[in-house]
């Protein structure tokens, strides 16, 4: 039904803003990591999101398009170089490389995430609130 | 004798072979309520398993909720033609003959 064209919509940018905060829970949470799987401190992912045709719809403004995370990509500039020879991970001349993340930032998009994921739910309640208007038409 | 014989120039009642003609619109109307009435299950059963999904971690909460949604405005657009089948008849079954 079209009614619920604008809900889809809206629950694939709600998808996305919730990975979106998935990957910043990670980041913030890898603040100090200094290894990981791949080797060398952790680096700071953030989300690539994409506009996607919804291909089920057919309407007179064209194919709306929501959006996806497409990729979740990593950023391996600017990691902190820190001296602590006491560290287990620290080099020749006792530095230790920690992760390029900036908690301030972190808590910038955490934010921004948020206020998006908010606004994706009014679009939510707004056309919910049409849709029974809509309906009520037919009372009284 | 004669009056038991049909009479002339009159056709016997063919039962409801000549009603079901005309109502093509009933059927129609028929099978839309039934349409709806399917539409409206399946749009609840999506949302009972996508609730189940979210309770086992394999949806988005928020995926739940809308299909939830979904089911309860669909809901309410069934009763609201229903209610408005209902009210035409009784208006038609008020009609002073």
């Amino acid at each position: 039904m079209s009614m619920f064209k604008a809900m889809d919509l809206s629950a694939s940018g709600l998808t996305a803003q919730r990975q979106r905060l998935d990957v910043i829970a990670e980041n913030l949470a890898n603040l100090n990591t200094t290894r990981t799987a791949q080797g060398g401190p952790y680096k700071r992912k953030s989300v690539v999101m994409e506009a996607r045709p919804a291909e089920d719809f057919d309407s007179l403004l064209g194919s709306p398009e929501k959006v996806e995370v497409v990729q979740i990509s990593e950023d391996s500039k600017g990691l902190r170089p820190e001296y602590d020879p006491g560290h287990p991970d620290a080099d020749q001349d006792g530095n230790v490389l920690y992760p390029n993340i900036n908690p301030v930032s972190e808590m910038v998009h955490l934010m921004l995430a948020s206020r998006a994921y908010e606004a994706n739910v009014a679009v939510l309640r707004t056309g919910k609130a049409m849709a029974q208007k809509a309906l009520e038409i037919g009372r009284g | 004798m004669k009056i038991m014989g049909p009479a002339e120039g009159l056709v016997p009642p063919q039962g409801t072979q000549g009603l079901e003609k005309t109502p093509a619109s009933r059927q129609e109307f028929d099978s839309l309520l039934g349409q709806m009435v399917d539409g409206v299950q399946k749009l609840a059963q999506d949302g009972d398993q996508k609730i189940a999904g979210s309770m086992l971690g394999k949806e988005e909460l928020h995926e739940a909720m809308l299909s939830l949604e979904k089911a309860n405005l669909s809901l309410k657009l069934l009763l609201q033609v229903r209610n408005k089948m209902i009210e035409a008849y009784q208006e038609l079954s008020r009609m002073q003959v």
